[in-house]
């Protein structure tokens, strides 16, 4: 018997080893040949197999066949295509440099993707933006903009200027995760939206999942935004910088140790306070402040072939000061340590540690003796393992698990009333959210491919610290304390748990048409509560509680996909439709500043958003750009509000069109456009009014029952290139460009919002006079200057 | 909040505009208005009943008239004392005015308010808290700045909160005997801070609610708050909690600052009542609240102005 088992194994054993003798692995990482940046997403085909695979956020790649000669081609728009002889005959490491294409001006880079990716590629619902591209986009006051310009992609919106962060269908600000090289950022604005924090200058690449999300994401509903930065240039020092209207921004790069180590340091500030220095002073105003800074570090170490470190910073602040003692600022802080490691050829895995501080505050009351101070801090600690295993040609398994540790620390308060002092600091809480997760992507034959996924999630309410409970009242108004025990440190108060099934498959019809459909489920922990029209930064952000449900969505999309004119033209339509559950929104009236029983006033509903996203791109030729059109629907019921009935959220938009075209003229020249419309978002009308104290109060019938007027806008951009080359014909080490935009060109005063509310005067029979106002954020064109140089 | 925001966009470097429009309301049928706001002081005590109207219509509200007005001490299960309001002047105006001397309330009394109009009966209740002194009132100097070219002054009150969590306020400045009746001016407190869950029981009232008796106008000039020879006077209301709150929900709902400040508007929405009609189907608005008053007035002179923050 024993002598039988021996055998089997003996002769599986040798099966295995007969099959690890056919099949070997070429490997390595694609880079840029300039500066030595890792490569995402290029291509790498084994010509006779039409078969291959692309890099992932780190460049590297791995395909298993078996043994043979192959012509191994990389490719990457915008750079020059290299092909390699192999002869494989054992495991082969193959780290390529790519030279950039000679005639990467014209040839303007829109994805840098395989050429037919739109099709082939089995994302869908995703939205990527090169640098490159994104630098040509006429920006507010000139200053290219990450999220601005993802808001020109199918289905992602904003509520109108000025408001912070962006929405992905029909989701709000706060169920987007924004990850910058793996740590998330919890509030992207700078001035209350006007810019985000991501620093052109140190961003290498953008990609927003809006819907069939890989499993090795979680956390939030409607969107994963992956931020990667720059590692900064392996081969030499490089200095990026612009001065504009609002900020200039300063940028240096370079190697620490040859070919091993390469850092990148960025930042960026606003001046406005320093211009009106000398006006401020002279009039005692000194202590005004109103600006905003933020710094991007990274740098990476090559341990050896198998190894590579990194590590990243990013810190940012935004600071409004009336004068030394009142005013308030936000800001976020992260450090992300990542080790990414080849366990052999095939099983390629990342390691990150992360921490992030993000903390919002405000300071009122003129002196020492009278002041009211409020903090209030978010501490993330992140621990994140993830395997790929390039299991052969057809199977990419990816596997993980994550923890993160949260500390809310919701108010630090303190207030002095002529020198008395009283501290009402809110309790911290803790609170354990961790995930597992796997995922195949399966070709499953020429035609079909699939990606499947499962992610398990958790997440624990810890102690210590009170817990509240609440009794029953009517939807909407204020609930309760019934009764308040204590939880030990640690002490799991609540926990939940949930499964999230992810599914994408990819069906080629033709070689330049193709169906993709997705099913995600996710799930969300923690809940920014802000029903304000612009999310403020001081919003607050609440775990999952006793109290408070997780959030769950559940999204289905499918699309047609399809490139015309040898790739030249691409085109998508998708459909989307979305449930979501424990949609959080407050009672009227809520106190959610400083308020131990906030969760007394919060309340929870179903959401539910769906639409169709057209999408037309030409990525070549001297004109070139793209049109893309939603139409889409958002809707929440909770009740207690809108006496429980369905409502439009704020930021439901029937109709958005959008168009951006750039026009390359010359070696010197070129001009970009783009023109939004927009229907008009929801807003709240009154029916009657009556008055109580002298006060005119106005009777609602109804949530978001109005609509303003429909938002149109044109941009305009022109990008002069200094000189390149010398006199005497040799390149100009420094490179630098004019940019000249404006914005809103035809001065449309677009309604942000419109509002009620008495006016000062009073009519004959003696009662205040009510109107409707509509406010414009811009009212007319804002034209701006900026120049870039790098040398 | 809306304040400090409305600041920051003072000092903007963008300018929001801010128009007029016309906007197209729905008809709605109007229904039973009550303002019962009733204070422990010997002035004449009026409970105006009057119908909703159109959003839009600044003509005088149309008042609900012949309606039997009364209001009840509670003791026990027992309503005792009913104060007859009437409408002497047909206006929908109910009064009630104290005999010579006295003044309607008692600390710690609960009230009752009975109202038979528009073929139904309508209750509501309200217990008179107490209400502590105002200490004194002092004027600070401000010295001229680049955004203001004169020298100012702004009133400010003294008083320390009760003893015990839980007190609520309405604070009413008058300056030169006119009530500062701006929505912006409402100015309420719990304890001496601004809620529930502030640890700032029995302080004295905490800045900016010290400073709360200050109008700055609303024109685009800036108009000192007061000057010499002006009088000041405060008004201390004890309230209810449930006054308080809606106060706080009608400043909430009538102080919409312009321009940029919409940014962080909350949509709009209905102020509580506590008026209950029997016939719980029937709409009914307002409020009945019974408050305790302290009070004091000063004109600002030599030596009412102080410097607090000297140079």
């Amino acid at each position: 018997m024993l002598k039988k088992i021996y055998i089997l194994l003996l002769l599986s054993a040798g099966a295995l080893v007969t099959q690890a003798q056919e099949k070997f692995t070429i490997s390595g990482y694609v880079k840029d040949a300039s500066d030595g940046e890792t490569l995402i997403g290029a291509t790498v085909l084994l010509t006779e197999l039409a078969s291959g695979n692309v890099t992932n956020f780190y460049g590297f790649y791995s395909i298993t066949v078996p043994l043979g000669n192959y012509t191994v081609s990389y490719r990457y728009i915008g750079y020059q295509t290299i092909d390699r002889q192999v002869n494989l005959t054992e495991n082969v490491r193959l780290d390529i440099e790519l030279p950039p294409s000679e005639r990467q001006l014209e040839a303007v880079v829109v994805s840098a993707k395989a050429e037919d990716a739109n099709v082939s590629n089995i994302e869908m619902s995703t939205a990527e933006l090169d640098i490159a591209q994104i630098q040509k986009i006429p920006a507010f006051l000139g200053e290219v903009d990450v999220v601005k310009s993802l808001q020109l992609l199918p289905g992602v919106t904003t509520v109108g200027e000025g408001a912070s962060g962006f929405n992905v269908r029909g989701g709000s600000v706060g169920q987007n995760l924004i990850l910058l090289d793996e740590a998330p950022v919890y509030n992207s604005s700078h001035m209350f939206g006007f810019f985000s924090v991501f620093n052109p200058d140190a961003v290498k690449d953008v990609k927003l999942y809006k819907g069939g999300i890989p499993a090795q994401y979680g956390g939030r509903l409607a969107s994963i935004l992956d931020v990667r930065m720059k590692e900064g240039n392996i081969k030499k020092y490089e200095l990026n910088g612009g001065i504009g209207t609002i900020f200039s921004r300063f940028a240096v790069e370079g190697p620490l140790v040859k070919e091993k180590s390469s850092f990148i340091l960025a930042g960026r500030r606003s001046y406005i306070d320093v211009l009106a220095q000398p006006f401020l002073k002279q009039n005692d105003l000194e202590d005004v402040g109103l600006w905003f800074y933020d710094l991007t570090f990274k740098s990476n170490y090559y341990i050896s072939d198998k190894d590579r470190i990194y590590l990243s910073g990013y810190m940012g602040r935004d600071v409004f000061n009336f004068d030394a003692q009142q005013g308030f600022d936000w800001g976020n802080k992260t450090a992300t340590l990542r080790w990414n490691h080849l366990f052999n050829d095939r099983i390629f895995s990342n390691t990150t540690l992360f921490v992030s501080d993000y903390d919002y505050s405000f300071q009122v009351g003129e002196t020492r003796e009278d002041l009211f101070s409020w903090k209030s801090r978010i501490f993330t600690y992140n621990f994140k393992e993830q395997f790929t295993y390039f299991v052969n040609t057809n199977n990419e398994l990816s596997f993980g698990a994550e923890a993160i540790l949260y500390r809310f620390k919701p108010a630090e308060v303190l207030g002095v009333s002529v020198g008395e002092e009283s501290d009402f600091s809110l309790d911290e809480r803790k609170s354990f959210e961790s995930a597992i997760y796997v995922g195949n992507q399966q070709k499953v034959n020429e035609r079909l491919t699939l990606q499947y996924g499962l992610r398990l999630s958790n997440f624990q309410y810890l102690g210590e610290g009170s817990i509240y409970n609440f009794g029953e009242v009517e939807a909407g108004e204020r609930k309760p304390v019934t009764g308040i025990t204590t939880a030990d440190n640690w002490e799991a108060i609540q926990t939940y748990t949930n499964l999230e099934p992810r599914f994408s498959f990819k069906y080629t019809l033709t070689p330049t048409t193709s169906i993709k459909g997705s099913y995600n489920r996710m799930s969300q922990y923690l809940h920014l509560v802000s029903n304000t029209a612009a999310s403020l930064p001081t919003d607050v952000w609440n775990p999952s509680s006793n109290n408070i449900r997780p959030q769950l969505a559940d999204q289905v999309a499918l699309g047609l996909f399809k490139n015309f004119f040898n790739n030249k033209l691409e085109a998508s339509a998708e459909v989307y439709y979305k449930e979501m559950q424990n949609q959080v929104d407050y009672i009227d009236g809520a106190d959610l500043l400083i308020n131990e029983f906030i969760e007394g006033d919060l309340l929870a509903g179903e959401g539910r958003a769906y639409g169709l996203e057209f999408f037309l791109k030409k990525n070549t030729g001297k004109v070139n750009g793209w049109v893309s059109y939603t139409l889409s629907k958002s809707e929440l019921q909770i009740d207690g509000i809108n006496n429980g009935n369905w409502y439009p959220t704020r930021f439901d938009q029937r109709h958005n069109v959008k168009v951006t075209a750039n026009y390359d003229m010359s070696e010197r020249w070129s001009f970009s456009t783009n023109f939004t419309y927009i229907t008009g978002t929801p807003y709240t009308l009154p029916t009657q009014r009556y008055e109580v104290q002298g006060y005119t109060i106005p009777i609602v019938n109804g949530r978001n029952n109005g609509r303003i007027p429909d938002y149109h806008r044109l941009d305009l951009a022109a990008t002069w290139q200094m000189k390149k080359i010398k006199k005497d014909g040799s390149a100009k080490k420094l490179q630098d460009f004019w940019v000249f935009t404006v914005y809103n060109a035809y001065s449309r005063r677009n309604p942000f919002s419109i509002y009620f509310a008495q006016s000062d005067d009073f009519s004959l029979a003696g009662q205040p006079i009510t109107q409707s106002r509509q406010v414009a954020i811009l009212g007319s064109f804002v034209p701006a200057v900026s120049y870039n140089f790098k040398f | 909040m809306n304040k400090i925001f409305y600041l920051l966009i003072a000092i903007s470097i963008l300018s929001a505009c801010d128009d007029e429009v016309n906007i197209p309301l729905a008809d709605t049928d109007p229904y039973l208005n009550v303002d019962a706001w009733l204070t422990n002081t010997p002035d004449t005590q009026r409970i105006i009943l009057n119908y909703t109207r159109s959003y839009f219509d600044n003509g005088a509200p149309t008042p609900v008239l012949n309606a039997n007005v009364v209001v009840s001490e509670l003791q026990g299960d027992n309503l005792v004392n009913p104060l007859v309001f009437t409408d002497v002047d047909n206006n929908g105006i109910y009064e009630w005015v104290p005999p010579a001397g006295q003044s309607f309330g008692t600390i710690g009394t609960t009230y009752i308010l009975t109202i038979e109009a528009l073929g139904t009966t309508y209750n509501s209740f309200s217990t008179m808290p107490d209400v502590p002194v105002i200490d004194s009132i002092t004027f600070e100097y401000n010295k001229k700045d680049a955004f203001i070219d004169e020298d100012w002054y702004y009133g400010e009150f003294w008083s320390r909160d009760l003893d015990g969590p839980g007190n609520t306020y309405w604070i009413k400045a008058f300056k030169n005997g006119d009530f500062l009746r701006n929505p912006e001016d409402i100015s309420v407190a719990y304890d001496a801070g601004f809620s529930a869950g502030g640890a700032v029981d029995s302080l004295i009232f905490i800045q900016p609610i010290r400073t709360s008796i200050n109008s700055f106008g609303n024109t685009e000039e800036f108009v000192s708050p007061y000057t010499f020879g002006d009088t000041c006077r405060v008004e201390l209301h004890g309230i209810s909690n449930e006054a308080w709150f809606f106060l706080i929900r009608v400043a909430d709902e009538t102080v919409r600052n312009p321009g940029f400040a919409q940014l962080f508007a909350n949509p709009l929405a209905n102020s509580p009542t506590n008026i209950y009609p029997i016939d719980e189907t029937v709409p009914v608005v307002g409020f009945f609240s019974v408050a305790s008053v302290s009070s004091l007035e000063v004109v600002m002179s030599d030596s009412t102005v102080v410097d607090l923050v000297p140079d």
